[in-house]
């Protein structure tokens, strides 16, 4: 703690211009929270991303999170969450260290090499990487694997030479983790359309290992209908565990829905004059030996202008998985100053959970920020804030939350 | 440990923030713009360095009969901006091009732009690359310190039990499902 608030000051201390400055934000929060038990505990955060142009084509990325006190794993409680370096040339790019690379079928974390090539627009590029899988919750040690992998993307020219609305995506990775290697194969299309609108579609399947035959497929769009309307949906199955864990790390998926399960969402944005109001949700389709299990969620929210500074608004939620099911609303409001910020929300709902017994739960949360007045007009720009939430669980146990942060934020830089 | 380390950062920062400002950097655009109102552009500036990664007139200026020849906004962020492209990697600070960070900001990006991102950010026609590179999300999303984000809706502390069997897929995209265990077996009995 005192370590970072040397580095905050040394930071606020320091005027920097646009073209010198690194992209750079650092801060530190201590928090109250609650445990099952009734009783609270104390944490202490600490985080740090730094990113740096070291020359025309190298870049240097850090970031770094700390974690002290109530729920911290020893071996765990500092981590680096990304150091890479950069080296780009046109239509290539090379980075090495802990990078994270998206594909067309998540984002994964290495430590390894991954590379891109190919010009935007371009009718044909590509990414690979290879590496040893990482992630924030799980450490490395724990979980020892290689992960490789690759795709191709196609873009079929448009009209008149411009670049083309669709990109389709070939790709295939392996991950090992000393036994039997888990292969998977994606292939997806991408689209949009001059109004705002997009979609994207495609299906993932694994091959070999412990997850031979699984699949995962997807098709996801949204488009405007009109000036005030835009109407967007989506249709799931996920039988197959998402890239971003380890191989050896249970996903939630195996827990919960090892069969596999199909998902149906719709949403619809509307304004009506200066009312927004947001309304989504969809059915959950569990197949199961003894029969589908059926359950959904439904949202609805709605805000309205008070003046220029103020916002207030209603939601509500109802969601129910089997015999489980939570339903109920609540209300919000900011305030927005020049410096400050306050948000301030409150719910209360009805919740029946596997033991079938009905309970009220609710949480009422407040927030507030502000801006400090920087030392510098180009300076560093320094932010206090503070929030809190108390509540009362399904077991009608009140809780508490709350905490204070402090974040150095230095301009000029992407990020 | 936990000293050292915190020291090590703030000592690394600190030298970092004492050492780049003294590279010689990037070389600066001239103040007369000949061609890019209301920013500076030269043609003598980006010959040189366009041309040596084998980038031509074309590559810039259309010519598609369209009347305007001055390059789109992703041309310049194309080598200067974009992440995902850097053609020929130019000076990458906003301030290079654009004069005042004032004027280059979106104006919904004042105080609690974080808290109110989130939406803007998923939209097709988002411009969030114009600037950020993709893997800033990660920094905050997946982080697990001081500048973590949570990207749930309210009350979802209330409701993320009936929502994790709804749809567990979506769980996975973030958190490993031992996180699961960091509340439920902590400081008593399990939920």
């Amino acid at each position: 703690m005192r370590g970072t608030l040397l580095l905050l000051l040394a930071l606020v201390a320091v005027p920097a211009t646009a073209s010198s400055a690194p992209d750079l934000r650092a801060g530190s929060r201590v928090e109250l929270l609650p445990a099952t038990d009734g009783s609270t505990g104390v944490r202490v955060l600490h985080g740090m991303r730094l990113g740096v142009d070291l020359a025309a084509r190298w870049r240097l990325d850090l970031a770094v999170a700390a974690r002290f006190g109530t729920w911290t794993s020893p071996d765990r409680s500092a981590e680096l969450s990304r150091i890479a370096l950069s080296y780009s040339t046109p239509g290539f790019a090379l980075s090495a260290g802990r990078v994270h690379v998206v594909s067309g079928t998540g984002a994964r974390m290495l430590d390894g090499v991954a590379l891109r090539w190919g010009r935007p627009g371009s009718p044909l590029g590509g990414r690979a990487w290879v590496g040893h899988p990482w992630h924030p919750e799980l450490g490395l040690l724990e979980h020892p694997s290689l992960a490789a992998g690759g795709e191709l993307l196609l873009r079929p020219p448009g009209p008149a030479g411009r670049i083309g609305p669709v990109m389709l995506t070939v790709g295939g990775a392996i991950r090992g983790a000393g036994a039997a290697p888990d292969g998977r194969l994606w292939l997806r299309a991408d689209g949009m359309d001059a109004r705002g609108g997009s979609w994207t579609a495609g299906v993932e399947g694994g091959l070999g290992g412990s997850f031979h035959g699984a699949l995962r497929g997807w098709a996801i769009g949204s488009g405007p209908v009109g000036r005030r309307l835009r109407l967007g949906g989506e249709v799931r199955w996920e039988g197959l565990p998402r890239v971003a864990l380890p191989m050896t790390a249970p996903s939630a998926l195996e827990l919960l829905a090892p069969q596999g399960y199909g998902v149906a969402r719709a949403h619809a944005d509307v304004e009506v004059g200066p009312v927004v109001v947001r309304a989504s949700g969809g059915p959950t389709l569990v197949p199961r030996v003894d029969g589908p299990t059926v359950g959904g969620i439904g949202r609805l929210g709605a805000s309205v202008p008070l003046g220029a500074r103020v916002r207030v608004g209603g939601l509500g939620v109802f969601a129910q998985a089997g015999r489980s099911r939570v339903g109920g609303g609540g209300a919000h409001g900011s305030l927005r100053l020049r410096s400050v910020e306050v948000d301030i929300d409150g719910t209360l709902l009805r919740f029946a959970g596997l033991d079938h017994s009905e309970r009220w739960v609710g949480e009422l949360r407040a927030r507030a920020g502000v801006l400090l007045p920087p030392l510098h007009p180009e300076g560093p720009a320094v932010r206090l804030a503070g929030g809190v939430a108390v509540g009362a669980d399904r077991v009608l146990a009140s809780w508490v939350r709350g905490g204070l942060s402090l974040e150095v934020v230095l301009p000029g830089r992407r990020g | 440990m936990r000293p050292s380390l915190i020291t090590a950062l703030a000592l690394a920062s600190v030298v970092a923030l004492l050492v780049v400002p003294t590279w010689a950097g990037p070389p600066k655009l001239p103040q007369s713009p000949d061609v890019m109102d209301p920013l500076p552009f030269s043609h003598g500036e980006h010959e040189r360095p366009l041309a040596r990664v084998g980038l031509g007139c074309t590559d810039c200026h259309g010519f598609r009969g369209e009347g305007d020849l001055a390059p789109a906004r992703s041309v310049c962020h194309g080598c200067h901006v974009d992440p995902e492209v850097r053609l020929a990697r130019g000076p990458s600070a906003c301030g290079a091009c654009h004069p005042t960070r004032s004027q280059l900001e979106p104006v919904n990006h004042g105080v609690g732009w974080e808290e109110a991102h989130a939406q803007p950010a998923k939209a097709p026609q988002a411009t969030c690359s114009d600037c950020h590179e993709r893997s800033v999300c990660v920094d905050c999303h997946a982080s697990r310190g001081a500048l973590a984000r949570s990207p749930h809706p309210p009350a979802f502390r209330s409701t993320h039990g009936v929502e994790a069997r709804l749809d567990p897929a979506s769980c996975d995209t973030c958190h490993a499902a031992a996180r699961c265990a960091d509340c439920h077996e902590s400081g008593g009995a399990p939920w």
